[in-house]
C-alpha cells in the first residue's frame, strides 16, 4: 500500500491540447479517492497517466516515496478496473484472475492458492472455469475486481467499472466495492462521473472541470460547503436551485436578497455566520439554494416566503419533487448548464424569459396540482451564496 | 360492373405477393446454390474418377463421371514415370513443394503477424510512412519484381531457401493481420500491460489467442498461393530435385504420351495437401470472411 502524489502533473496531448493545466493532490495511503466531473473533464486522463498508460507531460507523480513518471505500468505496483472490464476473452476466469501472477512468474501452487482466496472472497468459485462470454455484468465486473486484488497491489484504481450494470446491480456493486476497499484497506482511486457514486464511495471527492480540480473533500463537506457554482451545482439530485439575484444591506444588519418582485430576508445572525456577506457590496449576486431548503407552508406569510406556480409534480413515495415557476434569471454560469444543458434548456423553455424551473424536494411528500399557485418557504440560513467569479462565500450553512 | 372485378382480382395478387415470393425465392436461392455447388465440385469429382479409371475411359464427356474398372493403376503410373535421376522421384517434388510451403506459411505467420502488430499496435517514429509503403506494395504484382529478383537471387539457384526468402514476408498478410489487429479492443492490451505484460508477452498470450480466425485466412491464403506458385520455380530451378509440384505437372501434360488418367492422378496428389489445409482451417476462415463482412 502507498500514498498517491500529484505534484504539477501536467497532461498535454501532441497536439497541443492541454487535458490537465496542473493536478496538484496527495491521495493517503489506503484512502478511497474519486474523482468526479462532467465527461471531458480529465479525470480519467489522470487515472490513466497514474497507470502509466498515459505520459506524464510535467510534474511529477509519487506512489508511495518513488517518482514514478518514467515507470512503465507494470513497474508501478498498480491493478486497474477498466470501464468494460477488459476481460481476456479467450481465458477462463481462473486464468484471467491469475494472469497478472503469471507474468510475475511465480509458481502455480501460489497463483492457485491466491486466485482461489480472491474467488472465495467475491463468491466467484463456482465460476472459475467459465469464460467471460458465458458470465453476467456483475459476474464480470467481480472478476475484473477479483483480477485486481489476487496482485495486492499498492493502489487500485478503477476507471468508471460500475457504468455498464443496470441501476439495481450498480447500486449493490457500488456497497460491494465499497465494502472490499475498507476491509483490504488499499489505497484506491475511482473515476466516475455519478455523483450519487462519488459521494455514497469515498473518503474524498476531487471534483473536476477543464483538467483542474475544483474542490476536494469528503462528501459531506462537498455537499455542505461548495466551493464555487461548479461544484455546488453539481453535487447534489436534484441540483441545486442557482439564481441571479441583487442584495441590498439593511440599517440593521440583515440583507435582503431579490427574489422576483419579493425580498428574501436573511437576518444578521445568519448574515454573521456567512463570511465576507456582511461587508459584500450592494448589487448583483448568485444565489443557491437546495431543493430541501424549501418548505410547503400554505399559511406561511412574511420575507420569507415565495410565490410560486407549481409546474410538474413528481411523486417519489417519501418525498415529492416540485417543479415550479420562480420569477428568478437562473444562474448563468456556463459550468452549471454544462453539467444538465439538455434538463437546463428544456426549463428554460418552459419558464420564459426572466423565469425560471426550481424544484423543491418536500417530505413528507405533498401532492399539488400542476399549474396551482403555491407559497413555498426558504430556509434563509442554508442559502448558498456565489460572488461574480463563482466562489462561495463562506463557510457557512448548518444553523 | 367494371369497378367490381378490379377489387377482387387484386385481392388475391396482394397475399400471394405476401406469401408466395418467400418460398418461391427461397427455391431459387436453394436452385442457385446447388447449381454452384456443382459447378464447383464438378471438376473435382471428375478429377478424382479419373484419376482411378483407364486412360480411354477419362475423358468421355458426362459418362466420365460414372465410377467404372476403378484401379490405382494411374497412381502407380505416376510414380513410375518420375523414378529416376532424369525424370526426378515423384517424392522429391512432393517434399519440395512441402518444404517450401510450410516454410512460407509458418514464417510468414510469425514475420507477418508481428509486422502487423508493430504496426497496429506499438508507437515509433514513421510508423504510418511505413504502412502506407507496406499497402501500396500489396497491389505491386510479383511478375513486376520478378526479374530483378532473379538477378539479385541468381547465385542461388536449384536450392529450397531460394523458393522460400522472398515470400515469407508479405504486404497482403501483413495488412490482413493488421485490420485484424486493430479492430482488436485496445483496452485488452492495456490490462495486459497493467498485469505486467511486456509488447511480447501480450502478442503473444494476448494478441494471438485472439487472433485465430485471421490466422487461419492467412494460412489457407499463402498455403495456396505457394502451393500453386509456378513463375519463380520456372526462374530458378532446373534441377529436377529442386522442382515443386506445379512445375512438374505442366511438364508431365506436355510429355507424349498425354495420359489423362495419370495427369488426373497427378493432378489428386496436387489438389490434396490444399483441401487438407482448407478443411483444418475453415471453421476460422469462415469465422473471419463472416466478420470481416459485418464490419465491411
Amino acid at each position: 500500500m502507498a500514498s498517491i502524489t500529484y505534484d504539477k502533473v501536467r497532461k498535454v496531448y501532441p497536439d497541443g491540447t492541454e487535458a490537465i493545466p496542473a493536478i496538484d493532490l496527495e491521495v493517503k495511503d489506503g484512502e478511497f479517492m474519486v474523482f468526479v466531473g462532467p465527461s471531458g473533464c480529465g479525470k480519467s486522463t489522470a487515472l490513466r497517466m497514474t497507470a502509466g498508460l498515459e505520459d506524464i507531460s510535467s510534474g511529477r507523480l509519487y506512489i508511495g516515496d518513488d517518482v514514478v513518471n518514467a515507470k512503465s505500468p507494470q513497474e508501478r505496483d498498480i491493478a486497474m478496473v477498466f470501464q468494460d472490464y477488459a476481460l481476456y476473452p479467450h481465458m477462463t476466469v481462473r486464468q484471467n484472475m491469475g494472469f497478472a501472477l503469471r507474468m510475475m512468474r511465480l509458481p502455480s501452487d501460489e497463483i492457485r492458492r491466491r486466485v482461489d482466496e480472491a474467488a472465495e472472497r467475491l463468491s466467484l468459485t463456482a465460476l472459475l472455469e467459465r469464460t467471460p462470454k458465458n458470465l453476467s455484468g456483475g459476474q464480470r465486473q467481480r472478476v475484473a475486481m477479483g483480477r485486481a486484488i489476487v496482485r495486492q497491489p499498492a493502489a487500485f484504481l478503477m476507471d468508471e467499472p460500475l457504468s455498464n450494470l443496470d441501476a439495481k446491480l450498480r447500486v449493490q456493486m457500488r456497497a460491494e466495492i465499497d465494502a472490499l476497499q475498507h476491509q483490504l484497506g488499499v489505497t484506491t482511486l475511482y473515476v466516475t462521473h455519478d455523483q450519487v457514486e462519488a459521494m455514497t464511495m469515498g473518503d474524498r471527492v476531487a471534483v473536476m472541470k477543464n483538467g483542474r480540480i475544483q474542490q476536494c473533500a469528503p462528501p459531506q463537506e462537498l455537499y455542505e460547503n461548495p466551493a464555487n457554482v461548479f461544484v455546488a451545482g453539481f453535487i447534489g439530485s436534484p441540483k441545486m436551485n442557482l439564481f441571479h439575484s441583487v442584495l441590498r444591506h439593511d440599517p440593521d444588519g440583515s440583507v435582503r436578497l431579490k427574489f422576483g418582485p419579493q425580498d428574501l430576508h436573511i437576518s444578521p445572525a445568519s448574515v454573521a455566520r456567512i463570511r465576507g456577506l456582511g461587508t459584500y457590496p450592494e448589487g448583483p449576486i448568485t444565489v443557491g439554494l437546495r431543493p430541501e431548503s424549501l418548505q410547503y407552508t400554505p399559511d406561511a406569510s412574511g420575507d420569507r416566503s415565495i410565490d410560486v406556480t407549481v409546474n410538474v409534480v413528481e411523486m417519489l413515495g417519501n418525498e415529492s419533487l416540485i417543479h415550479f415557476v420562480a420569477p428568478v434569471e437562473q444562474a448563468s454560469d456556463a459550468d452549471v448548464r454544462d453539467r444538465a444543458q439538455a434538463s437546463d434548456e428544456e426549463e428554460s423553455l418552459l419558464a420564459g424569459a426572466g423565469s425560471s424551473v426550481m424544484v423543491a424536494r418536500l417530505v413528507p411528500p405533498v401532492r399539488l396540482a400542476e399549474g396551482q399557485g403555491v407559497r413555498l418557504t426558504v430556509d434563509t440560513d442554508r442559502l448558498y451564496l456565489f460572488d461574480a467569479q463563482g466562489q462561495a462565500l463562506g463557510p457557512a450553512r448548518t444553523p | 360492373m367494371s369497378t367490381r372485378p378490379q377489387p377482387t382480382g387484386t385481392a388475391p395478387v396482394v397475399v400471394t405477393a405476401n406469401q408466395g415470393p418467400s418460398a418461391a425465392r427461397k427455391a431459387v436461392n436453394y436452385l442457385v446454390l446447388i447449381v454452384l455447388a456443382v459447378f464447383f465440385i464438378a471438376p473435382i469429382l471428375y478429377m478424382f474418377i479419373g484419376s482411378l479409371k483407364p486412360a480411354d475411359k477419362v475423358l468421355n464427356g458426362l459418362a466420365g463421371f460414372i465410377p467404372e474398372s476403378l484401379s490405382l493403376d494411374n497412381y502407380a503410373g505416376v510414380f513410375a514415370r518420375f523414378n529416376s535421376e532424369a525424370t526426378g522421384y515423384f517424392y522429391n517434388f512432393y517434399l519440395t513443394s512441402l518444404i517450401v510451403s510450410v516454410v512460407i506459411v509458418i514464417g510468414g505467420l510469425v514475420v507477418n503477424s508481428m509486422a502487423a502488430y508493430a504496426f497496429a499496435r506499438l508507437r515509433w517514429r514513421g510508423r504510418d510512412a511505413v504502412m502506407l509503403a507496406v499497402i501500396l506494395l500489396v497491389i505491386v504484382p510479383f511478375e513486376a519484381i520478378a526479374v530483378p529478383l532473379f538477378y539479385l537471387l541468381n547465385g542461388s539457384r536449384n536450392t529450397y531457401y531460394v523458393q522460400f526468402i522472398p515470400f515469407v514476408a508479405n504486404a497482403l498478410s501483413i495488412y490482413l493481420f493488421y485490420t485484424f489487429f486493430v479492430g482488436l479492443p485496445k483496452q485488452l492490451d492495456e490490462a495486459a500491460r497493467v498485469d505486467g505484460a511486456g509488447p511480447w508477452r501480450t502478442f503473444l498470450y494476448i494478441i494471438v489467442p485472439m487472433s485465430k480466425p485471421v490466422f487461419a485466412s492467412v494460412t489457407i491464403l499463402t498455403f495456396l498461393s505457394s502451393w500453386g506458385s509456378f513463375l519463380w520455380p520456372v526462374m530458378m530451378t532446373d534441377q529436377p530435385r529442386y522442382r515443386p509440384l506445379p512445375l512438374e505437372i505442366s511438364v508431365f501434360q506436355g510429355q507424349p504420351p498425354t495420359d489423362w488418367g495419370q495427369i488426373f492422378a497427378f493432378g489428386v496428389m496436387f489438389v490434396l495437401p490444399l483441401l487438407i489445409v482448407f478443411l483444418v482451417f475453415q471453421r476460422w476462415f469462415v469465422q473471419s470472411v463472416a466478420s470481416s463482412g459485418l464490419k465491411g
